[in-house]
């Protein structure tokens, strides 16, 4: 079976090194990457990964908005996002809710 | 003519009987003495006079028979001499009738002589003059009752009490008349009288003060009275109707009465008494009295007048003195008063001048109470218990964009926003310290300005106090954009570098715990990128805490520039050194030209600003672009702030970073200089960055006594100055 394809969309390039190397490594997943939200949307629709991890601190389009953007568009529907941020207020929270995020405590997970 | 015939009769007839016939026939005595003095005949007149015949006294003297006592002696000696044959002239002296009674008789002699001019006869002639002489008494006591009389007029016009004059009537016609009685009686009203003044001599009754009703008098003599016709009573006792019959009590015997008239009225009678015996009143009496009384009368006008001139003078006396009195009474109170009032004045005045210089304190407080109320940065309100506004300073009426006027008396609601969901709470502070008297603030209201704006407010309502009884409160509010802004900024600021903390922090733990885990142990070119990672994300790190730190050490004026020869070129090579890596990845061209010149400055901070700036060309450049450092000398007149830097003949060492990226919004170009300002907040997280940097380089070039600005074209690009003024050494004068 052909491993996970996974999309992380960062602005931060050593997070990108990290996330793809632990996904990599760890999980086994192939890991594409992107720069920016407008480029995770056309790798998105052309790639067509299984997920995309997405963070929302980007300048541009922020995380949030490349969601709806993704949401938005047909071809990317359907792929689930997983939002990342270090960054959660409770006003941010109360948005990430209306949009239909689920949000939920990134503990250490010890794996 | 006479007819001879008649004289010769005449002649016939004339005979001794003719001669006795004609001397009978005269008044005159004759008397004829012989040479002894003898009588030798006498005609009819002395015969009558004396009452003697002829027969009865010739042949004696007739000092024997007719001379009193005391004249004898000299007749005789007139006798004598006259039988001397000497002429005598006239003479004058007594004989005494057979009655008794005394003739004056004026003898004229004539001498006779024989012829051997020897006295032979002495015919004596003589004027019975007794009468004459009677006449001349009269007449004499008349001129001294005249002149009597004008004396006493003039003494009773000279004594003007009426009761002198009166007193100096009786006296004087007592004296005159030589009455027993003198007295005057004055009538009153009833026609009683009252006996005002009397004289008596001693032994005759006194009737000073006596009152007397005689009704006998008022019938039958009154209007007798009263036109001015008195009575003369010679005999009281025979007097058939007696007009004071009542004075025969008095022993009175005869009465004079005299009225006194005062114009038309019977004042009063003056009345003479001859209390001895009866007393033949001479009409010159009656006439004197008369004229009297009516002196009497003019006097008693006179003086009553006087007295009632005394009396009125004595009444304009009296009241004089009771207005002297009062004046002095009044004077007196008047003085009192004036000194009560003085007083009283000056303690006005130095009340007044209490009051103008409490006042003039109160102004100046009130003045400086107003100064601070207009001063003051807050707004500050006085609402009355309606909540509406009664006063407003100067910071309220710029910051709600009214006029003073426009508020005074308004609610104040009316400045209080009137969001529907917002305005009762808004309100909420306000009436609550008028309720309950404590204080009460507000945050995050919404003020609202004049012109429809609102701008976000903190108030705070404290009550006024006036005698234990709310008055009113005060409302002070300020305006809290600007701190809502700042704080805005200090949030997104605390996000942008919690951010950019758990960002390096993610990478470094996600490396090592992967590191950690020993799934890479058969991996070690991924092992060694781990690290890598770790050790470039602690770099970041690392210089994020301290761009922090130093922000913070600028902002308390507390960062530390440790001076000393620094060379441009070898700062610039450092600065290349470092940046080279970032500018490499990001594709961007790093040029230099250098100047080998040296300038007294802290390097390390020197670097710092230069790979600051380098860093944001090349952030903001665009692949392939190109990122210049430049330096060059220049004198201070070339600066765009030439007059705000301290030294002005130093020459300046500037050193520019020019870019060819999206460049720099000409309204931005002081503002980026400011903390927590990104250009374009998006931007500065494409890299690291958290919008200190120029904040810091400032502060840095500043400490240097240089200065940094930036010319910018949109979309051509930015070039960032710095210039720093070359001391060579610790300059004399202090640069920072």
């Amino acid at each position: 079976m052909a491993p996970k394809q996974i999309l992380i969309i960062d602005n931060e390039p050593y997070i990108q090194e990290v996330a793809q190397i632990s996904l990599e490594t760890v999980a086994g997943w192939a890991v594409i990457t992107a720069d920016s939200g407008a480029a995770g949307i056309a790798t998105a629709e052309k790639m067509q990964p299984d997920g995309i991890l997405l963070d929302v601190m980007m300048p541009d389009m922020d995380g949030v908005a490349t969601f709806q953007a993704l949401q938005a568009n047909p071809s990317t529907q359907a792929i689930p996002v997983i939002l990342l941020t270090a960054k959660v207020q409770a006003a941010d929270r109360q948005r990430y809710e209306d949009l239909g995020i689920i949000v939920t405590r990134l503990a250490h997970k010890s794996r | 003519m006479l007819d001879p015939a008649e004289i010769k009769r005449f002649h016939l007839d004339w005979g001794p009987d003719f001669v006795e016939t004609v001397l009978d026939s005269i008044d005159s005595l004759v008397v004829v003495l012989n040479a002894d003095g003898r009588i030798l005949a006498c005609n009819r007149a002395c015969e009558t006079l004396t009452g003697y015949r002829l027969g009865e006294i010739q042949g004696h003297s007739p000092w024997e028979l007719f001379v009193p006592p005391e004249e004898q002696v000299s007749v005789k000696a007139i006798l004598q001499a006259l039988q001397q044959g000497q002429q005598l002239p006239s003479s004058e002296n007594h004989w005494v009738t057979r009655d008794g009674e005394l003739r004056l008789i004026a003898w004229s002699n004539t001498l006779l002589f024989d012829d051997r001019n020897r006295v032979k006869y002495i015919v004596g002639t003589g004027i019975d003059v007794t009468a004459r002489q009677q006449a001349e008494a009269v007449l004499r006591q008349q001129v001294a009752f005249e002149q009597l009389l004008g004396a006493t007029a003039r003494q009773i016009y000279n004594s003007l009490s009426l009761q002198a004059t009166l007193n100096t009537a009786v006296t004087e016609v007592r004296q005159l008349l030589k009455t027993d009685r003198a007295l005057i009686l004055r009538f009153k009203p009833n026609w009683a009288g009252v006996v005002v003044e009397s004289l008596a001599s001693p032994q005759w009754p006194a009737t000073l003060g006596l009152q007397i009703r005689d009704p006998q008098l008022q019938t039958q003599f009154l209007a007798q009275y009263q036109e001015g016709q008195g009575s003369a009573i010679s005999n009281i006792a025979q007097a058939a109707d007696c007009p004071m019959s009542w004075l025969t009590h008095f022993q009175a015997k005869a009465a004079l009465i005299t009225p006194i008239l005062q114009g038309e009225i019977l004042w009063g009678l003056l009345i003479v008494h001859q209390c001895a015996e009866p007393r033949e009143w001479q009409s010159f009496e009656i006439t004197f009295l008369d004229q009297l009384s009516t002196q009497l009368a003019i006097a008693i006008q006179q003086s009553e007048l006087y007295d009632q001139l005394q009396q009125e003078l004595n009444q304009r006396k009296r009241v004089e003195q009771v207005l002297q009195v009062a004046k002095d009474e009044l004077e007196e109170r008047v003085a009192e008063r004036t000194a009560e009032l003085k007083h009283l004045n000056e303690q006005l005045q130095r009340e007044l001048n209490e009051r103008q210089q409490a006042e003039a304190n109160l102004e100046r407080l009130s003045r400086q109470n107003e100064l601070i109320l207009n001063s003051m940065g807050e707004g500050l309100c006085r609402l009355n218990l309606n909540a509406e506004i009664m006063f407003v300073n100067q910071a309220a009426t710029q910051l709600l964009g009214y006029p003073v006027d426009a508020l005074v008396g308004k609610p104040i609601s009316l400045v209080i926003s009137d969001e529907p969901d917002t305005a009762p709470a808004a309100l909420t502070p306000v009436y609550a310290s008028l309720e309950d008297g404590s204080i009460h603030q507000a945050n995050n209201m919404r003020f609202l300005r004049r012109d429809g704006d609102t701008f976000p407010a903190e108030y705070m309502s404290t009550p006024i106090w006036e005698n234990n009884v709310i008055a009113g409160a005060v409302i002070t509010f300020k305006d809290i954009s600007q701190r809502q802004q700042i704080e805005r900024m200090k949030d997104e600021f605390i996000s942008v570098v919690s951010h950019e903390l758990r960002t390096p922090l993610t990478s470094i733990h996600g490396s090592l715990r992967m590191l950690a885990s020993g799934m890479l142990d058969k991996q070690p070119e991924k092992q060694h990128r781990l690290i890598e990672i770790a050790a470039k994300s602690t770099e970041r790190l690392v210089r994020l805490i301290n761009d922090v730190l130093d922000a913070e050490r600028i902002a308390a004026g507390k960062l530390k520039v440790e001076k000393t020869v620094c060379d441009i070129a070898a700062l610039f090579q450092q600065a290349i050194n470092t940046m080279q890596p970032m500018a490499d990845k990001a594709e961007i061209w790093l040029l230099s030209s250098p100047m080998a010149v040296q300038i007294w400055a802290d390097p390390d901070r020197i670097l710092q600003t230069l790979t600051n700036l380098l860093s944001n060309a090349i952030k903001f450049s665009d692949a392939g672009g190109p990122v210049w450092v430049t330096a060059e000398l220049i004198t201070p007149d070339q600066l765009p702030d030439s007059n705000a830097l301290p030294v002005s003949d130093i020459p300046y060492v500037c050193i520019a970073v020019s870019d060819k990226g999206r460049g720099i919004h000409p309204d931005q170009l002081e503002v980026i200089f400011e903390r927590f300002q990104q250009v374009d907040s998006s931007d500065a997280r494409i890299y690291e960055g958290t919008g200190l940097g120029l904040s810091i380089c400032r502060s840095i070039i500043q400490q240097h006594g240089g200065h940094i600005w930036v010319e910018s074209q949109p979309g051509q690009g930015s070039t960032f100055f710095f210039a720093l003024p070359q001391y060579l050494s610790r300059p004399t004068t202090p640069s920072v």
